[in-house]
């Protein structure tokens, strides 16, 4: 499960967590442990300039829900998502 | 004087056949008349490797400096996507469905509004709006087709012929995927299954830790739980009692579909746009395929014939092959095969098939 952390770990603000974003480039974010997560994924596609809906954001392998919070996933400070862009074709 | 004839070579008719043969010796590239040239770059290039090498806290550094703070009074914007769409199919479905899509698209009037959400598989507004006009599908539009097929061969048992699905997702390119993380290492090997969806699968392969990372060098598998959302069983008993394997190839933008015929023993490939080049990424999925699922087949399905599928109704645009594999997959596991030769009215249809699977996803949603 996420127990085993392979992300750095870093010292954080009490309420805070690092989460580690990976789309080949390791991007850090600091979020609430109560914001949801939807917050995290606009600021990551505004940085990106990519389309929200043509991202899936994986933790553990599962899809986020963009209402979901760090604490509902029991993130951990560290705690990695990997980002995929969609593949379209025609 | 002397000054005089210094400037003259660069600027009279000399100066430039001599910097024109500069610019030539710039461009030409071949390895025999730039060895020189590369060898020096490569003198160059060690150093700086070395360097890294030597000093790599900094780069970490580098990396873990670049810290976005998420503040939490982020807005998330709203954007507008039509209430009303003129989509194409409008008049090849039947009028209760047209004003069922209708009503549902003025519900879901953001375009970041989840219209379907099943396991990992998301369709937002902006997704339906994709399949209802003649546009691109992604994977995701193609996972849900799927998930149809399965959901109408559950209600009425016999309509398809028993099948198991494998999203493409599973086979995307490291471009995409850069790398698992090492934490998902144990996770792969166990292969959790998504309770919510009841999937009832025993574990597909037991492998030892981070051996299942190595797999091809072209394509990576990602976690299994990605998968396990829209995997029916997906184990050795499953694959005893399919008939049918179905794997949506997605590669350089264009939708295929490889399907494997389990008592016949044999690949089958539908291209609606069938040429050579497109067959030949095949090899490579079966393989992976092979090492992914190493245990669940009797026999070696790498050795099994990839045919591709002959006088297959084919597209007329650019646009509509993810409609046509979508098609192809139905096709694919039906109980009797079909003839090609009646079929050819899909290119023709594709309309309508675009807006009979936007009914059907809206359906779910309402459900």
């Amino acid at each position: 499960m996420s127990g085993t952390n392979a992300g750095e770990e870093k010292k954080q603000d009490q309420g805070g967590a690092h989460i580690n974003l990976k789309d080949g480039n390791e991007v850090f974010f600091r979020i609430k442990r109560n914001t949801q997560l939807k917050k995290l994924i606009k600021a990551y596609c505004d940085r990106q300039s990519v389309d929200l809906n043509s991202i899936a954001f994986l933790f553990d392998g599962r899809r986020l829900g963009a209402e979901q919070t760090p604490d509902e996933l029991e993130m951990e400070d560290g705690d990695e998502i990997d980002a995929m862009l969609h593949q379209t074709g025609g | 004087m002397e000054e005089n004839i210094e400037e003259q070579p660069s600027a009279g008719i000399a100066g430039r056949v001599r910097q024109r043969s500069q610019r030539k010796r710039k461009s030409v590239r071949s390895p025999y008349t730039t060895g020189k040239r590369k060898t020096r770059k490569k003198i160059q290039k060690e150093p700086l490797h070395e360097q890294k090498d030597e000093s790599p806290p900094p780069e970490e550094e580098k990396i873990g400096m670049e810290l976005v703070v998420v503040p939490e009074d982020t807005q998330i914007t709203y954007v507008p996507a039509p209430k009303f769409l003129d989509f194409p199919g409008r008049n090849m479905i039947s009028e209760y469905k047209c004003s069922f899509i209708d009503g549902c698209l003025g519900r879901f009037h953001d375009k970041n509004d989840a219209v379907y959400n099943s396991g990992n598989v998301v369709i937002y507004r902006s997704q339906i709006d994709e399949l209802l006009t003649a546009e691109y599908l992604d994977n995701n539009h193609v996972d849900v087709a799927a998930i149809i097929l399965s959901e109408k061969n559950s209600l009425a048992p016999g309509l398809y012929q028993p099948f198991l699905y494998v999203s493409s997702f599973h086979w995307f390119p490291p471009t995409v995927i850069q790398r698992v993380p090492s934490k998902y290492r144990p996770v792969l090997t166990q292969y959790r299954l998504d309770t919510e969806r009841n999937i009832t699968g025993t574990a597909l392969v037991p492998r030892e830790s981070g051996q299942y990372l190595v797999g091809t060098e072209q394509y990576r598998p990602i976690p299994m739980e990605y998968r396990a959302g829209y995997y029916h069983t997906y184990g050795y008993e499953t694959i005893q009692t399919s008939k049918v394997l179905l794997v949506p190839i997605i590669h350089n933008g264009h939708w295929t579909l490889l399907s494997g015929k389990l008592e016949e023993r044999k690949w089958d490939f539908y291209d609606s746009l069938p040429k050579p080049t497109h067959v030949s990424i095949c090899s490579d999925v079966i393989n992976h395929l092979y090492q992914d699922t190493e245990h669940a087949f009797d026999e070696d399905i790498r050795l099994w014939p990839v045919r591709a599928v002959e006088g297959v109704p084919v597209q007329s645009n650019s646009v509509d092959c993810g409609v046509f594999v979508c098609k192809y997959m139905e096709a694919a596991i039906q109980p009797e095969a079909l003839v090609w030769p009646d079929q050819q009215h899909w290119a023709a249809n594709m309309p309508k098939y675009r807006a009979e699977l936007a009914y059907a996803i809206l359906c779910a949603t309402i459900k």
